[in-house]
């Protein structure tokens, strides 16, 4: 009983303790209140609301045609909304779209180069669109390790190549706010890997990063808070660790000591249950547990929980 | 507005078209047809052009001789049959035919009346008709030595308002049209298919998440299509050596055309879904503009129609500029209609980009 209370306890406080430092000590860099979209009869957003914190990576996790995209298009600018607010470091989207422009960097879904052009042309151009000095993008380039490959035309390049260079002229002009879309999408593992850590790098230097992803063990990795998106609304917002707590269904494993009729043996029982907590009791009055620990849910197991439906998507080495 | 972004996006272009055969292609294809017209339609050659003609009766009678000389400059096909010859000139082989009795030089120079019978497609125009009948008639009294009656009047033919001995030549009054197809080529055609490619393949997207505002974004675009038009216009004067007439209106003509042309293109490509519509609508339009204003004189309907096709006055002033004596001519009128179209599409086109960029 007492360790079960003392698990339960030491997992759900891990969780709301980062939620109220965010909360506490934070700005916020975006801010989204009952955003919603409609593309004819199908409502796409339904009413969505969060708050992303500077310097945070929050991530949009959600299958395809979930919102995630439509969201980031509407919070870059990109796309008018039907209902809500969205504000930006405090700027309200789309009356500041302008100003908010320059303080913002966005990787898309797609990978929208000018393929004729070298790497070097195409982070040229937009310097000079964002009046960055022209070198910063000896900065990025390095940043991005694409140094050697400068001068190849991007349509020579390879997908995570292409996939870097969008990155460097995302972060070309040091964007405050950096939104990316499925930046690891349909990438080898170890390009994706080399993404992952460009974000991390990001946000080490102060970046606020929104990403969204299929990936549900990236989303685990890379970000601080995630918001689950199912069918245009948010089913959940918060550390990965406190949905995993609050909608997974976590067990106790307890292994058993081996007797002279049976082998070590283990069992798993649910968290939080009464009869759970009784057995367990149970079994450490007779001496009989060798180890015991809790087994947390999983990201997936989260998403069903939450949706009722199958995630579809599998991910390229998230293990790297 | 930025001269920095504007600059950019034409360096952008500019360095994206060296690698692009199609820019390559709209540029040489006026070049190269206004060497060609140029060359075919020479004044020499123009001015004696006749088609090539069939003839039943002997290759050795002298008119016949006189006919394929330099002078009259035709060359002649012998036919043994009528059939023969009528299936030539109906399939296009030969212009039109002459069927002459055995004897014919020697009856005519005996005084007597022989039959010429010239028979021709019945699609030939009148007006070749009738021009093919006078050089006949023509030649048959210079045979017979026979002077031309005089008229009882005194009539003179006075060509007026031109400032260039090239004003009749047919190469000449191609080279405006030419001029259109430069402009049609790059502005309906190029510009319009390289602004779709960027939606197609999604980098227009990424210029409109930079701070660039849509009227950097039209002047940014339509700068490197001004550019290519001028260079291919330029080369076009420079090889065929029109320097002729007034250079300050022919090229403000070129610039305000060429500016048109470009807005109209964008507008084009901003509502086109793929490079396939812009093949059609871009096709669509480059005809209209390009055969209307250049047939406009040969029927009263297509001269009503061309009143409303811009490149009608665009033509009409390019015409002016090369060929006309301007203090005889108006072209101050055509200039501010020219100007006053360029103005209202850039309007249309700058209301349509502010509130589609967003459906882009």
């Amino acid at each position: 009983m007492i360790n079960q209370a003392f698990v339960g306890l030491f997992i759900h406080l891990q969780g709301n303790v980062k939620t109220a430092i965010f909360q506490r000590y934070m700005k916020q860099a975006i801010l989204v209140e009952n955003l919603s979209k409609r593309f004819g009869d199908n409502n796409v957003v339904k009413g969505i609301s969060f708050v992303v914190e500077e310097g945070e990576i929050f991530g949009f996790l959600g299958p395809n045609g979930a919102g995630k995209t439509t969201s980031i298009r509407m919070m870059i600018g990109e796309l008018p909304y039907d209902g809500g607010r969205i504000e930006i470091l405090g700027m309200p989207m789309p009356d500041e779209r302008e100003t908010i422009k320059k303080i913002i960097g966005v990787v898309p879904d797609h990978q929208n180069l000018y393929d004729r052009l070298t790497v070097r042309q195409n982070l040229d151009l937009f310097a000079r669109l964002t009046d960055t000095p022209v070198e910063r993008i000896d900065e990025v380039l390095a940043l991005v390790n694409m140094k050697e490959h400068e001068n190849v035309p991007t349509q020579k390049l390879s997908r995570g190549l292409r996939q870097r260079t969008l990155i460097a002229r995302g972060i070309l002009h040091k964007p405050q706010v950096f939104f990316l879309d499925e930046p690891t999408s349909a990438l080898d593992p170890h390009s994706a890997s080399a993404i992952r850590k460009l974000i991390r790098t990001m946000k080490h230097q102060g970046t606020t990063v929104l990403l969204t992803t299929h990936y549900m063990e990236e989303a685990t990795m890379l970000c601080d808070r995630l918001a689950i998106l199912h069918q245009g609304n948010i089913v959940a917002v918060d550390t990965p660790d406190s949905l995993r707590i609050r909608f997974g269904k976590a067990n106790i494993a307890v292994t058993l000591k081996p007797t002279a009729d049976e082998p070590e043996k283990r069992i798993e029982v649910p968290l939080n249950d009464e009869a759970s907590a009784r057995k367990i009791e149970r079994y450490l009055s007779e001496g009989k547990v060798l180890k015991i620990h809790s087994q947390e849910a999983t990201l997936e197991e989260v998403f069903m929980n939450l949706t009722g439906s199958q995630w579809k998507e599998s991910d390229p080495g998230i293990n790297q | 507005m930025k001269l920095r972004v504007i600059w950019a996006l034409f360096r952008k272009d500019f360095l994206d078209s060296l690698k692009n055969y199609q820019v390559l292609l709209m540029v040489l294809t006026p070049i190269i047809l206004s060497l060609v017209f140029s060359n075919i339609f020479q004044e020499s050659k123009t001015k004696t052009l006749l088609p090539k003609i069939g003839v039943i009766g002997s290759p050795n009678q002298p008119i016949i001789s006189r006919l394929s000389s330099e002078k009259f400059g035709v060359r002649i096909s012998f036919f043994q049959t009528r059939d023969e010859m009528e299936r030539k000139i109906i399939e296009g082989d030969i212009g039109f035919g002459l069927i002459l009795p055995d004897g014919f030089s020697q009856q005519l120079k005996a005084g007597k009346k022989p039959r010429l019978t010239v028979v021709y497609p019945t699609d030939m125009p009148e007006f070749a008709v009738e021009r093919m009948q006078t050089a006949f008639e023509k030649e048959i009294r210079l045979f017979c030595k026979q002077p031309i009656p005089s008229l009882p009047i005194d009539l003179q033919l006075q060509a007026i308002g031109g400032n260039h001995d090239t004003a009749h030549a047919f190469s000449g009054d191609l080279f405006p049209m030419l001029v259109l197809m430069a402009m049609g080529m790059v502005g309906f055609l190029g510009l319009p298919l390289s602004f779709v490619e960027e939606k197609e393949k999604r980098t227009l997207y990424a210029l409109f998440l930079t701070p660039t505002s849509s009227n950097e974004l039209i002047i940014g675009k339509s700068l490197f299509s001004i550019f290519l038009i001028v260079f291919t216009v330029l080369v076009m004067v420079i090889l065929n050596n029109r320097w002729n007439g007034n250079i300050l209106y022919f090229w403000t003509f070129t610039l305000l055309g060429a500016v048109l042309y470009i807005f109209i293109g964008l507008l084009v490509a901003l509502f086109a879904e793929n490079q396939g519509s812009v093949n059609a609508i871009g096709t669509t339009i480059f005809m209209l503009f390009q055969l209307i204003p250049n047939l406009s004189q040969t029927s009263d309907l297509l001269k009503s129609y061309s009143a409303v096709i811009p490149s009608t006055f665009i033509a009409r002033g390019l015409k002016k500029a090369l060929f006309l004596d301007l203090s005889k001519v108006d072209i101050q009128s055509d200039l501010l209609i020219v100007f006053s179209v360029a103005l209202l599409a850039y309007l249309v086109l700058f209301l349509c980009l502010k509130y589609r960029r967003t459906k882009i």
